[in-house]
């Protein structure tokens, strides 16, 4: 049963966000998990190894590299891996951006509402 | 780079071609003048030798006449006695026109040749000498009375005459009868006697005393003994040139002798050296002519370069619209077509002044001067001089041409460089226009992008905090029950933070949307630093919350200023510490007052900001892109209004460098002290320089 939870990394620079959606995930209580949390895309990548997360919640803007770059890197090494970009500013050449990598959705942050059932229709098999 | 064209110079004779045409005509002339001055032709000398024959025949054959008349006068017979005979020859002689005068007529008593003695003549003056002169003593004369007897005719014949000197003498036989016997051996048989005409020594026979031309030399020789002369009197045997003819004298070697004793004139060498000078002045002024042709030629060649040059200044200035481009190609041309050693171009400075760009070979003097000094040259340039040329675009000087070449330049030249100067003059201010109209597009484009970041940097600012904002609201809202009393306050905590963070952004966008209307109004004040900095301070602690914050304040600072802009400078720099520096570093923040003016400095210990960029973070929408700030929630206004709002206030906002490494802002106002100095209590920083 534990292995249907979907476990989710969450990924943003603002400690704010993390705690917010950590908190909105565990409130939905519908079965997800927050396994790991990341404030960078390099610490994103190396919380991604080590939990290997069912979906990760990525910001888009991050102090050392972008969303984007972080999932270049994460899809390169395994493609099938879920994404969701969660990003304050959501535009149709972020979509078709993040479409050309093979993220799944891109969600905007006002939409904080909307995560736990993102999670569920595109983070889980 | 050869210029070419279709001028050349057409010869025509030349100079030294025309000297020896003239010198050969004046030796031409020459030789004809001195023909011209030589004897009369050969055929006039024939026609004279001619007709000078043709007057002696006629003068013997007179003579003859008048021998056969003297002998019929005196009836064949010498015999009779003197008085008959003289009164017989002397009215022979009076009534005879044939006769010349100073004749003498004589008869000779003889029956043979051998002696011959005149006995009496007519006139009688002549006696003297002839009567009793024996012919037959001389051997040309003992020939003539043989000749004479045997041929019953007059003859005539050459020798010493009574006066020993040479005369002529004709002699006709008398046979005692007034018939001539028919054949010799009567003849000889019935000879008594001769009459006999003696010639005067002065007689012609019948030759001009002086020929119309005074060279002309007319002789009647006998054999080698000269029996008449006319012209010029010479000795000698006549020339090759001159014309000889026999005359029909029986018995005789008469012959006329014809020739010019004429020395050439000098004529000949007047002609000659006038055909000569001729020729030098041909040669001198055919020269000259040339010369100016040439001249002409290589003036015409010259300006044909010179338009050849202009002609191709201006495709070339069109090839490219870049000054960096199109100077040197500009100078390297005019160079090379103008023969010139050194060539600089200076352009014009917002300052007015001329500043050299550019410069070809040796310049030895720079061009930085006044403008306004400059005027279009004008004529020819003396060796090695520079040639300045004001480029001259719509009446305003936009720069200048310097030109030096070592031989000078024509007139034409500079005329020439003139041109070919408004040319590039025009084709720098067509350069200039591109690209003042590249910066602007550049402007716009950075612009564009600026406001670009900006709408998506605002989006992303408020909808960040305001998601924040709302989902902590929703948290609390929800099931308070799982929530435990700090959880809480923390929601609440970050609530006011997010809050606050979008009043100051808020208050940011309609400062700047005031500033874009220029409605910002000051009210200058008093204002206390020192109480009002720890209240920023403090009312911002929950965004510097992550961050070791440092107050040092010196007090009763009071500056002059208006407190919301005061307050909204320092909540912005402070804002930017906490934004763009890690947590847990620290944030200093100094206040001292400095003579009349106080000075805050907010100084933080994160990455900084390179040197480059510190002016520019105070532009509008400008946001320093490394990987720290690129996440960072900011729009670019912050700065950029608290250098306006502080300029407003008559002070200055500058960005340097911590010594760790971070930001330090420097925040400069004028003190509302009205002392000037030693009312600030310790530690008194300097000026510009962080305190200690």
């Amino acid at each position: 049963m534990e292995d249907l939870l979907p476990g989710v990394l969450v990924v943003d620079d603002e400690a704010d966000m993390r705690l917010l959606l950590e908190a909105v995930i565990e409130r939905a209580n519908e079965g997800l998990a927050v396994v790991g949390l990341a404030e960078s895309g390099a610490e994103a990548i190396e919380r991604w190894r080590e939990v290997e997360p069912d979906v990760i919640l990525l910001d888009q803007q991050m102090p050392d590299m972008t969303g984007l770059e972080a999932a270049e890197q994460i899809l390169s090494e395994q493609s099938d891996q879920r994404i969701i970009l969660f990003s304050a500013f959501v535009d149709s050449e972020l979509r078709a951006r993040a479409a050309e990598l093979g993220i799944q959705t891109c969600l905007p942050k006002t939409e904080l509402a909307k995560v736990p059932e993102a999670l569920w229709r595109f983070g889980t098999g | 780079m050869e210029i070419r064209h279709g001028l050349s110079h057409r010869r025509g004779l030349t100079p030294a071609f025309l000297g020896v045409l003239v010198a050969l005509g004046a030796l031409g002339a020459s030789w004809a003048v001195g023909a011209a001055d030589q004897r009369p032709a050969h055929a006039d000398l024939e026609a004279i030798a001619a007709s000078t024959a043709a007057a002696v025949d006629a003068r013997l054959a007179a003579d003859g006449q008048l021998l056969a008349a003297a002998s019929q006068a005196i009836g064949g017979d010498p015999t009779r006695s003197d008085d008959v005979l003289v009164a017989a020859l002397t009215s022979l002689s009076s009534g005879t026109p044939v006769v010349a005068p100073n004749l003498t007529l004589g008869v000779v008593r003889t029956r043979s040749t051998a002696s011959a003695r005149i006995a009496v003549v007519v006139p009688e003056a002549a006696s003297a000498s002839a009567v009793g002169f024996d012919l037959a003593t001389q051997p040309a004369f003992k020939r003539l009375l043989d000749v004479t007897r045997d041929s019953g005719g007059a003859e005539v014949a050459t020798g010493a005459g009574p006066d020993g000197h040479v005369t002529v003498i004709e002699t006709a036989a008398l046979f005692g009868t007034s018939t001539v016997p028919d054949d010799v051996a009567s003849r000889r048989s019935a000879l008594v006697g001769y009459v006999v005409l003696i010639l005067p020594q002065a007689d012609r026979f019948g030759l001009p005393a002086s020929p119309s031309d005074p060279d002309l030399v007319v002789r009647v020789v006998d054999d080698t003994t000269t029996v008449a002369t006319s012209g010029r009197q010479v000795a000698g045997a006549p020339p090759a040139s001159g014309v000889t003819i026999p005359i029909s004298v029986s018995g005789s070697g008469w012959t006329v002798q014809v020739w010019s004793v004429a020395t050439p004139s000098g004529s000949r060498w007047i002609v000659l050296a006038f055909g000569l000078l001729l020729a030098l002045a041909v040669t001198t002024l055919a020269e000259r002519r040339e010369r100016l042709v040439e001249r002409a030629v290589r003036d015409a060649e010259d300006r044909a370069q010179e338009l050849a040059l202009v002609a191709r200044a201006g495709p070339l200035l069109q090839q490219s619209l870049a000054s960096s481009d199109l100077l040197p190609v500009f100078a390297v041309t005019i160079a090379d077509d103008l023969e010139l050693d050194a060539v600089s171009i200076s352009l014009i400075t917002d300052a007015g002044r001329l500043v050299r760009v550019f410069s070809l070979g040796a310049d030895p003097t720079p061009l930085d001067s006044d403008a306004s000094s400059l005027s279009m040259p004008s004529g020819g340039s003396a060796p090695g001089s520079l040639v300045t040329v004001p480029l001259l675009r719509a009446g305003r000087v936009v720069g200048a041409l310097r030109a030096r070449a070592t031989p000078g330049l024509s007139a034409s030249q500079v005329e020439t460089l003139v041109a070919v100067c408004n040319l590039l003059a025009a084709a720098l201010g067509n350069a200039r226009l591109l690209q003042d109209e590249q910066e602007l597009v550049t402007r716009l484009r950075d612009v564009d992008r600026m406001k670009t970041t900006f709408v998506s940097s605002v989006s992303h600012e408020l909808r960040t905090t305001v998601t924040a904002i709302e989902g902590f609201a929703g948290l609390l809202d929800g099931d308070v029950t799982v929530l435990d009393d700090d959880r809480r306050r923390d929601y609440i905590e970050r609530i006011r933070r997010n809050a606050r963070s979008l009043g100051v952004l808020i208050e940011d966008l309609l400062d700047f949307a005031r500033f874009e209307r220029s409605a910002i109004t000051v009210d200058l004040r008093p204002i206390d630093l020192s109480e009002l900095v720890p209240q920023v301070v403090d009312q911002m602690s929950s965004l510097l919350a992550d961050h070791e914050i440092s107050v040092d304040v010196a007090p009763a600072v009071t500056a002059l200023g208006e407190l919301s802009a005061v307050e909204r400078v320092l909540v912005n720099l402070l804002s930017n510490a906490a934004k763009y520096t890690p947590a847990g570093t620290k944030v200093d923040v100094i206040l001292r007052r400095k003579d009349d003016r106080v000075v805050l400095w907010v100084e933080d210990h994160g990455p900084g900001v390179p040197e480059d960029q510190r002016e520019k973070v105070f532009e509008l929408f400008y946001r320093f892109h490394d990987r720290a700030t690129t996440a960072t929630r900011g729009v670019g206004i912050g700065l950029a209004l608290a250098r306006q709002l502080i300029a407003q206030l008559d002070g200055t906002i500058t960005l340097s460098e911590t010594r760790g490494g971070g930001a330090s802002f420097r925040v400069e106002m004028p003190s509302a002290e009205v002392q000037p100095s030693s009312t600030t209590p310790n530690p008194s920083p300097s000026t510009g320089s962080r305190p200690s």
